[in-house]
């Protein structure tokens, strides 16, 4: 994948804390985010 | 520290250097400012990957909390720190809580138990694990730092059960309070080559990191002088060998191309970056394009660098003032100091 030119705002919601840590999981397609306050998230990238 | 000692909310960085691409093109790269020495080794998983399955994933597009049992994210001052997965089976994960410990899940959350039961346990729990890496050749090994908490830097070979100390005694001694660690940076074209910063000012009165290139059995101070006083959140990437990338907390963007000998300040981008993360996120596209996360003190805040060469950067229009970044396998992800998220595809 090439770099951005640009990009938007996603439709990805807001989990109520700034995101502290990410990891993705290519073969589930799942997206990791920890937040220090609301705990641990997950979504699966469409 | 963080939050309540900073005027914007933070946002951090961990694992994967992984997501920072492909690290041949940069050493193969003729003519290029980043044709550094490659290391005897390489840097990324190239094995079999296990296909388990993950029984309870969220719909594509909605947040599932996942938080494990008993990580008291509620009520510890910074939650739940790094998360990581496996790369030979990324149904496995590793999370890190406020003084809790490290927990492993083997079906992509769904479960968790606590890992660090054997040798130096307490210890293990003892902190904030906010960086936190797997070895991408040889996943049983891992480093976590314990912020706060037991000083050093933490190995475990045997995929977090065990875990030991290897900071050496020249580290210990100059890092602040005994080997506090902001972050660590492994070497996307060599798994042995490690760099780690001091969480506040060394001996010297100054930042400082330690870099070891036999997988932390042994350890070289590094002068930071040249990138001002130590700051939060403020950490090196390494890019190759020789080249690597400090980006400090409104300090700016730094670079080297001696392996921390001397720094060269990126000030060509109209205004300089803070960059908040514990861990780098820097991250190659198939173009040979770096990209770094970083917030400017006005403005979007995405870096981007020419076709493998860190020595001059720009800022991408219209792209976010984040510190987090992951490529997906679609669309590149950014996440915002506000909590909110930003793509490009």
């Amino acid at each position: 994948m090439t770099g951005p030119p640009a990009g938007a705002a996603a439709v990805m919601g807001n989990l109520g804390g700034s995101a502290e840590f990410m990891a993705y999981d290519k073969p589930h397609h799942a997206l990791y985010v920890s937040t220090f306050s609301t705990g641990l998230w997950q979504t699966v990238m469409e | 520290m963080r939050t309540a000692e900073r005027l914007f909310a933070l946002v951090v960085g961990a694992v994967l250097i992984g997501c920072s691409g492909s690290s041949d093109s940069a050493d193969s790269s003729k003519g290029s400012n980043d044709a550094g020495e490659k290391g005897d080794t390489v840097g990324t998983y190239d094995g079999p990957v296990a296909d388990a399955a993950c029984p309870s994933l969220p719909a594509a597009g909605s947040w599932k909390n996942i938080s494990p049992p008993g990580s008291n994210y509620t009520t510890t001052y910074t939650g739940i720190n790094a998360v990581v997965t496996r790369p030979d089976n990324p149904a496995v994960d590793y999370t890190g809580a406020d003084s809790n410990g490290i927990f492993k899940s083997t079906d992509c959350g769904a479960t968790w138990a606590l890992v660090n039961t054997g040798a130096n346990a307490a210890a293990m729990s003892s902190g904030r694990p906010w960086s936190m890496f797997i070895d991408p050749v040889t996943p049983d090994v891992m480093y976590v730092v314990q912020g706060y908490g037991a000083s050093g830097l933490w190995k475990s070979t045997n995929a977090g059960v065990d875990w030991q100390q290897i900071l050496t005694p020249n580290i210990t001694s100059a890092f602040y309070s005994g080997g506090q660690i902001t972050g660590i940076s492994m070497d996307p074209t060599d798994h042995t080559h490690l760099v780690v910063e001091s969480h506040g000012n060394c001996a010297s009165g100054h930042a400082c990191a330690g870099e070891s290139t036999d997988s932390g059995a042994t350890w070289t101070l590094i002068d930071l002088t040249a990138v001002g006083a130590w700051a939060e959140s403020s950490t090196v990437a390494i890019v190759n060998r020789k080249t690597w990338l400090y980006c400090g907390l409104f300090s700016g963007l730094f670079r080297t191309a001696d392996e921390g000998a001397s720094w060269q300040t990126m000030q060509d981008m109209g205004a300089l970056p803070s960059c908040n993360y514990y861990e780098s996120y820097v991250w190659q596209a198939s173009d040979g394009r770096y990209y770094v996360p970083a917030i400017a003190y006005a403005g979007p805040g995405l870096l981007q660098s020419p076709s493998n060469d860190t020595s001059s950067w720009t800022i991408v229009a219209n792209s976010p003032q984040a510190d987090l970044l992951m490529p997906t396998e679609v669309n590149l992800v950014a996440a915002k100091n506000d909590g909110t998220y930003w793509t490009a595809t």
